[in-house]
């Protein structure tokens, strides 16, 4: 038999576990769009998160591919 | 940058789409990057490393491209690095140009461009082995002498050449360079014309051919699956064989994977002591997780089959084929792809749209491309049709939730393309252009690759599981235990009257004309984090529910669902078949939206394609869901499964 406190302190640890968790991520999301939106000194991460399969892709280098397609996009690009 | 350059020597691969240049990259630096058999797989450059003769060697893996004067996303970021234009990437110390050994003659082309800049250059003579079945053989010192560079065979699909390869790239920064220079045979005046009449001069003296007699056997094939009648009905042929595999399949499988889960509750209620933490371990990690995880099954054969499309070479085939009906409704054939990569996830689907080298046709396609459905949806469809279509056999192979489930694809898909419809005739509108495609050879799908594709999708399905789908059922389970009622509660009871009860009869104004609950409502609104957050919220509530100690199946115990306080059923068939259509239409998915915002406009241009894809879907899924109820319960589907 466990003790009432015990009981609920270790859902008190696992739920907060959990909030945190899932609260770093929202956050990490969210600073990931920052460049996107024009702003500097943003996490270079890929926008689709860790999560996804196409991560290694994603994150290799997603923002330098983002400011080269912006430059295709904006005719500074001139092929051959 | 000189002075460091030995120490990291940079290398950078570029060849025609389809050369097999992943496949090669994957061979040089051990990595385990999507290789398939279609042109157009790479459409980011990624790198990789690794260690010659004590020389750390950084390998540039490119998007294909036919020549250095291409037009689409894709082929730029290629054209960039060739030229040094890449935001943050050094000019490569050394280009390995790979060409096909079965098309040297177009893939040539690209080589001599690249030949001409005068940089330090390795030709990857690569897939050498499919040389002899194609009547072909190259005499590989005379072209040597002909391009004045290095030229390597390999067959990267096992490893072969890969240690010359290593070498030749090592080397190649201390030989003088000699950029090429064509002799031009004739006087043509075109660009182009003379660079090929240059390489058909090459070719003469370098290829010899066999003749051949007849169509060859791939052309006997395409003859049927490019077919105007044929060709259709085969691809939809084997997509319903595939969905019905999906269900006959993968059922036992999931069952076995119920049992055990099964198992290890009942070792769970014998060693944790009665209390919340038992709860929130039984009722909550696993009614949610291992409601998701029972999907196993089905997600890894989902992805056999598309990988044994890839691999094959069919997908090209597809794409043509799938082009005539494509082209009146404004989309490329291109298009095609992107979307059919749909199926496996919108995310490298909305990627894949870089090779479509028209942006109205390419916004298009992002637009539509989560319209398909995706494995997120997998779980989904497999448990509303578990719960409300009967497993009736129909003609011997089929079975009634088989069909379903195809309906569900078939439904996006058909909406995808009416919706790209309307896009490329109003706010999106432009000429289409004529798709031109390369046909890949067939090859049999190499089983080592696809085990590492369909294993890496399993484990992205099972990482999401053990962590978001994990916490997200950790606070799904707290919500709905906190505050307690005052004095002694049914499950049932304690849930209506906790936070998440709460929640649930807030959001259940939104969900009732659709003949669904609060308890529905909280999972739609919890599964807006991810799709499958659905299935696990359900099995979370359902657990800690009317049958708190039956571990049933979700499907059943949904079936078997009560509405509050009556004998009426919670959830009729029509209602079902609404909430199936809604998660067809409805795009929930975070990292969908944060990629459709970077690929259409990178700022507040992005975030409005964003919100206007959010939005149209969002509508489109509650005003389908409402119409497909009302028409169920006229047609009397007002009743339990």
């Amino acid at each position: 038999m466990m003790p009432a406190w015990l009981d609920g302190l270790a859902v008190a640890v696992v739920v907060g576990a959990a909030g945190a968790y899932l609260l770093v991520r929202a956050t990490r999301r969210v600073l990931a769009l920052h460049p996107l939106l024009g702003q500097r000194h943003a996490a270079a991460a890929c926008a689709c998160g860790s999560d996804c399969a196409t991560s290694v892709r994603g994150r290799t280098d997603a923002t330098r591919n983002s400011a080269a397609l912006t430059q295709v996009r904006a005719g500074r690009h001139t092929p051959d | 940058m000189e002075g460091s350059a030995r120490a990291t020597l940079r290398v950078a691969l570029i060849g025609n789409p389809n050369c097999g240049k992943s496949t090669l990259f994957n061979a040089l630096t051990g990595r385990n990057q999507k290789v398939a058999n279609f042109p157009g797989v790479t459409v980011e450059r990624v790198e990789g490393t690794y260690v010659h003769e004590g020389t750390a060697v950084s390998v540039l893996d490119l998007p294909g491209t036919y020549s250095l004067a291409g037009d689409a996303p894709d082929e730029m970021i290629a054209l960039d690095v060739v030229h040094g234009r890449a935001p943050g990437v050094q000019m490569p110390d050394v280009f390995a140009v790979v060409l096909d050994a079965e098309n040297i003659e177009r893939n040539l082309y690209l080589a001599t461009q690249v030949l001409e800049l005068g940089r330090p250059t390795v030709i990857v003579l690569n897939r050498v082995d499919r040389l002899p079945a194609a009547g072909m053989s190259v005499d590989v010192v005379e072209l040597i002498h002909a391009l004045g560079a290095v030229v390597v065979p390999t067959v990267a699909t096992v490893q072969e050449g890969i240690g010359r390869l290593r070498h030749a790239i090592a080397r190649a920064p201390d030989l003088p360079p000699t950029p090429l220079r064509l002799r031009r045979p004739s006087g043509a005046q075109d660009a182009a014309a003379r660079r090929y009449e240059w390489i058909a001069d090459v070719m003469a003296r370098t290829v010899s051919r066999t003749v051949r007699s007849g169509p060859r056997l791939s052309d006997r094939v395409d003859a049927v699956l490019l077919h105007r009648v044929w060709g259709p009905l085969i691809f939809l042929g084997v997509m319903a064989l595939a969905f019905q595999a999906l269900f006959t399949i993968a059922g036992p499988l999931a069952a076995l994977l119920q049992s055990a889960l099964g198992g290890v509750a009942a070792a769970g209620r014998s060693v944790l002591p009665a209390g919340d933490l038992r709860s929130l371990v039984l009722d909550g990690v696993l009614g949610g997780v291992g409601s998701v995880i029972v999907f196993v099954p089905q997600i890894a054969l989902l992805f056999l089959f598309i990988g044994v499309l890839e691999d094959s070479g069919y997908l090209s085939r597809a794409a043509f084929v799938m082009d005539r009906f494509m082209r009146p409704l404004g989309l490329h054939g291109k298009s095609f792809i992107p979307l059919l990569s749909g199926y496996a996830c919108a995310v490298p689907a909305i990627l894949a749209t870089r090779t479509i080298p028209q942006t109205r046709e390419r916004l298009a396609t992002i637009m539509v491309v989560p319209l398909m459905s995706c494995s997120a949806r997998l779980p989904v469809y497999a448990l509303l049709i578990a719960a409300f279509v009967p497993a009736t056999t129909v003609g011997g192979v089929f079975t009634l939730q088989g069909i379903a489930l195809l309906g569900m694809y078939l439904l996006g898909t058909g909406a995808a393309l009416v919706s790209a419809a309307v896009f490329r005739r109003t706010i999106l509108r432009s000429a289409t252009r004529a798709l031109i495609i390369e046909m890949p050879s067939y090859a049999m799908p190499t089983p080592r690759v696809l085990a590492a594709a369909v294993w890496q999708r399993v484990a992205v399905f099972l990482r999401r599981a053990g962590t978001v789908i994990f916490a997200i059922s950790v606070l799904l389970w707290a919500m709905g235990h906190y505050p307690r009622a005052a004095g002694p509660a049914t499950a049932d009871a304690q849930l209506a009257q906790s936070t998440l009860g709460r929640v649930g009869h807030a959001v259940e104004p939104v969900v009732r004309p659709l003949g669904l609950d609060w308890k529905i409502g909280v999972a739609m609104v919890a599964s807006f984090a991810a799709r499958e957050v659905f299935v696990s919220t359900m099995g979370t509530m359902y657990a800690g529910a009317e049958n708190g100690s039956d571990r049933e199946a979700l499907a059943k115990r949904l079936r078997n669902a009560r509405a509050d306080g009556s004998a009426r059923p919670a959830y009729t068939v029509a209602a079902g078949m609404g909430l199936l259509v809604f998660y067809v239409f409805a795009l929930m998915c975070t990292s969908t939206v944060a990629v459709t915002i970077r690929e259409t406009g990178s700022g507040w241009r992005g975030v409005g394609w964003a919100a206007l894809q959010f939005g149209y879907m969002l509508a489109l899924a509650w005003g389908a869901g409402f119409v497909v109820y009302r028409v169920g319960l006229a047609i009397g589907l007002g009743v339990a499964a």
